[in-house]
């Protein structure tokens, strides 16, 4: 960035940390069409873009603005993502106040980032297939069912609740056997994972990847003989290769 | 977005590239390294839109298990709302307001389907999406 000392009615948006050697994508603009630059400090440098703080309330393609520059930064190199919407006053404030204090860790997590990327995989349930599943292989539920189907709504309502949450409870111990058991298949080919959201009837996996360069063709492989398997039951979608979002929260 | 949509072995494991606003707010949101508030200015609106998505993720959520429930409690196939019903009704209410469109990207992204309305401030070429097993889309006629 060429100006230091940015006037009051500016501030940087910031978008990530990068090594200092990392090169800016061509032809990608921050938010509000904004030039991306780079605030080095040592072997670190952060991507940001200069930004009008009065300007017209956010709007949605900052979201998408912040979410491009990303996935370009992550295709020159190890990325730290910096939570969206942050806003700091200058370079100064940013060097003194982040870059420095924080080198040694924020060195480290790119060290641990380098050459890997995140994927999201999320395994949804095809819910007639499932709940079809859940009422053969439980004969009180079978009971359960045929004594209230047929009655009107506001009929036997101790029977329908006991017959939800009977489905519900099945269906909840379902999710967390197969999220173990997707877990257990494509663990052993990420250097780290987090589970998004926990398994449930609305999906049994959520969950983000770490996973190296080298190793994606191979997780790919894999999920799509998962996929195949559970096909008709469950829908395992792979989002990726992304930047690395849920693994750099620890700070 | 940079990466394209790739599909390869069996064909069965989705491989979109996030192009929806609800998967790009899936994605980043409350996630990446956060910066001490006392360091931070504050831009007019950020909040704002953050809760607006936060609004949006729970409100599908919130609807998503409605539908499950009701699935649930009547088995057979008779009355019931499903997701999208749920969801059109949702907008209807326009508590969504600018937030609708949103919604309509977030049940794009649950269910899969095509019917891509995007509102005015995403001028971004669009990829299409898989739009195979989406059931067509229903009009609900009660206002």
């Amino acid at each position: 960035m060429s100006s230091s000392g940015l006037g009051g009615d500016r501030g940087l948006f910031v978008y990530a940390v990068v090594r200092a050697d990392h090169g800016l994508p061509d032809g990608v603009t921050g938010v509000d069409s904004s030039t991306l630059g780079l605030v080095p400090h040592g072997e670190l440098a952060a991507v940001v873009s200069e930004v009008i703080l009065q300007r017209p309330p956010g709007r949605r393609a900052d979201l998408t603005a912040y979410s491009t520059v990303m996935e370009a930064l992550l295709a020159g190199g190890a990325v730290a993502p910096i939570l969206f919407g942050t806003v700091l006053p200058d370079e100064e404030t940013l060097v003194a106040e982040v870059l420095m204090p924080r080198e040694a860790e924020l060195d480290r997590t790119l060290q641990d980032l380098e050459g890997r990327a995140q994927f999201n995989l999320r395994a949804q349930y095809v819910e007639e297939a499932v709940l079809a599943e859940i009422v053969a292989e439980d004969p009180e539920i079978q009971r359960l069912r045929d004594s209230t189907r047929d009655l009107p709504e506001d009929a036997a309502v101790g029977d329908r609740i006991r017959l939800g949450e009977r489905v519900s409870r099945a269906w909840e111990h379902r999710a967390r056997v197969d999220a173990d058991y997707l877990l257990s298949q494509v663990l052993p080919l990420a250097s780290a994972h987090t589970v998004r959201r926990e398994p449930g009837p609305q999906a049994a996996l959520d969950a983000a990847l770490l996973v190296e360069d080298g190793r994606s063709q191979e997780l790919q492989d894999q999920l799509e003989m998962l996929a195949a398997h559970a096909h008709g039951r469950l829908e395992l979608t792979l989002l990726g290769p992304l930047p690395p979002y849920d693994f750099v929260g620890a700070f | 977005m940079t990466m394209t949509a790739h599909r390869s072995g069996s064909g069965y494991l989705n491989r979109p590239s996030p192009s929806s606003l609800a998967d790009v707010v899936e994605i980043i949101l409350d996630k990446g390294i956060v910066i001490d508030a006392y360091v931070r200015v504050s831009l007019v609106g950020i909040e704002l839109l953050t809760i607006d998505a936060r609004i949006v993720i729970a409100s599908v959520d919130t609807y998503l298990r409605f539908a499950e429930a009701t699935n649930r409690l009547d088995l057979s196939e008779q009355g019931g709302k499903d997701l999208p019903d749920f969801i059109h009704e949702l907008q209807d209410k326009g508590a969504a307001g600018k937030v609708g469109g949103a919604v309509r990207g977030a049940k794009n992204a649950l269910t899969g389907g095509g019917d891509d309305e995007d509102d005015e401030d995403d001028e971004r070429p669009r990829r299409t999406r898989k739009s195979s097993s989406a059931p067509a889309r229903r009009r609900s006629s009660s206002r």
